[in-house]
């Protein structure tokens, strides 16, 4: 959390704190924006909202040939959080060939990179375990 | 002294055989094996994982911490906070004291003691102690068939707010013996093995038997003991010398491995899962400089963890793979 493009958005990374237009109810993740992407309200009225840390795959690949740095083959999703935003993120504890859309996965904290001898911290998801003590912030 | 509200651990799931290990340096034999934690995980994603369940479990929400304390030797920083950020990732910011804890795996009893004294001192309602280690060993030493990673964490509300269960009684024994050290960056030092067991039960007992005669507490009262002890065998030597039944030990070893500061939290949550009001359990750590040993009285039946499930939800990791994870093996991937 020490450069300032990180620093922004931190308080949104670390807590899934988006913002829901009180017009259209529409939530806006991770940057708070002036206008509604869905009835267009300019500017638009946003309420913070703490999103629930687990949604459900829309979709997904298997990438097998990646960069140095990340472990194949790897699956990524597009996630849609419960409150409803959309979210790209990495898989974890899943095999690939288990993915499937619409299973339902939960936030899960994890070192993203390394910057400037620094971690920088975001969430990948998991396959959602019913306990209730597990499961995010 | 002060309430226990809550309790979590965090502990990853993927497991290195001890056998494998033996087998990879031509050794035979090998029992029990190590939690090995991933490349994306470190100190602090395990121990906001630990403390998230400690404050499902509690039904406390993370702006209610006051106090904020955490004890790690392995988060790799020199400078770098660990409290901190993992306050602020439980929603816990502004007037919150946070306290960084380590150089010894000790420092998990010293973030308990000054958790308590915040709340005793009337620093608010909550007090959070979390310990997380990712301890790496050099590869093919004795410490490699134990160091591992994982976290736990520990909830303490001040009188009036309820709980489970309570301190009652705290001892310190402090030496100037050091013992295991590592250099920043570096693997731990070669130091006689025998020499440091000596000391450690020495210090063990010390500390224990300082708080059994404070607190008045008879061996027979104690119903679970937990010590954190760097090697499997170390802990049913203590209990020998102290004079209480092997059957008493709460330890995750076999399954975890040694978790430094991380391993005194996992235990005792564990024997707090497994305990019944009217239970006593003793804790003894051990590190550089000495041992801490605190009482902690079961009052009301505890609530449900995750613990044991955390202990069968397992995956095996190859050697290699595992050296791989801890950036043992050189190279770049292609």
């Amino acid at each position: 959390m020490t450069a300032p493009e990180v620093w922004r958005i931190a308080r949104e990374n670390a807590r899934l704190v988006g913002y829901r237009c009180t017009q259209c109810g529409w939530v806006a993740f991770p940057e708070r924006k002036r206008v509604c992407k869905r009835c267009r309200a300019a500017p638009a009225d946003f309420e913070e909202v703490k999103l629930k840390p687990y949604g459900q795959v829309l979709s997904y690949v298997v990438q097998h040939r990646l960069p140095a740095g990340f472990e194949t083959p790897l699956p990524l999703a597009v996630v849609e959080l419960a409150d409803g935003p959309r979210v790209y993120g990495h898989l974890v504890e899943c095999a690939p060939e288990d993915v499937e859309v619409g299973m339902e996965v939960e936030a899960d904290l994890r070192v993203m990179y390394e910057e400037n001898g620094a971690r920088v911290y975001s969430y990948k998801f998991r396959p959602r375990s019913l306990e209730p003590s597990r499961g995010g912030s | 002294m002060a309430q226990l509200v809550g309790y979590g651990v965090y502990i990853p799931r993927l497991r290195l055989a001890a056998a494998e290990i033996h087998a990879a340096w031509g050794r035979a034999g090998g029992r029990g094996e190590k939690a090995v934690v991933p490349p994306d995980e470190d100190p602090l994603t395990m121990g906001v994982k630990a403390a998230q369940a400690a404050l499902a479990q509690a039904g406390v929400e993370g702006q209610q911490l006051n106090t904020v304390l955490a004890a790690s030797t392995s988060t790799g920083y020199a400078e770098g906070a660990l409290a901190a950020p993992l306050a602020y990732h439980l929603g816990a910011e502004g007037d919150v004291l946070v306290g960084d804890f380590g150089l010894s795996a000790r420092s998990a009893t010293a973030a308990i003691r000054a958790a308590m004294n915040a709340l005793i001192s009337g620093r608010g309602e909550y007090g959070l102690v979390v310990a997380a280690e990712k301890l790496i060993a050099e590869p093919g030493s004795s410490y490699e068939l134990s160091y591992a990673g994982g976290a736990g964490a520990l909830l303490f509300a001040s009188q009036g707010q309820g709980g489970f269960a309570e301190i009652v009684g705290f001892a310190a024994h402090t030496s100037g013996f050091v013992g295991r050290s590592r250099r920043e960056g570096r693997f731990h030092g070669l130091v006689d093995e025998r020499f440091v067991m000596q000391q450690f039960l020495a210090h063990t007992q010390g500390a224990v038997e300082r708080l059994l005669d404070t607190t008045g507490i008879t061996r027979e009262e104690v119903t679970h003991i937990v010590v954190q002890a760097p090697e499997g065998r170390w802990a049913a030597r203590a209990l020998k010398k102290l004079g209480i039944p092997p059957e008493r030990l709460a330890s995750t070893f076999p399954q975890v491995g040694y978790a430094g500061s991380a391993s005194l939290l996992i235990d005792l949550a564990w024997a707090l899962e497994r305990s019944n009001p009217g239970d006593l359990i003793v804790a003894v750590s051990f590190g550089p400089g000495g041992s801490d040993a605190l009482a902690v009285r079961v009052t009301k039946p505890p609530p449900g963890a995750d613990v044991e499930a955390q202990l069968q939800r397992r995956e095996r990791v190859s050697y290699p793979v595992y050296l791989r994870y801890l950036g043992l093996l050189g190279g770049e991937r292609r």
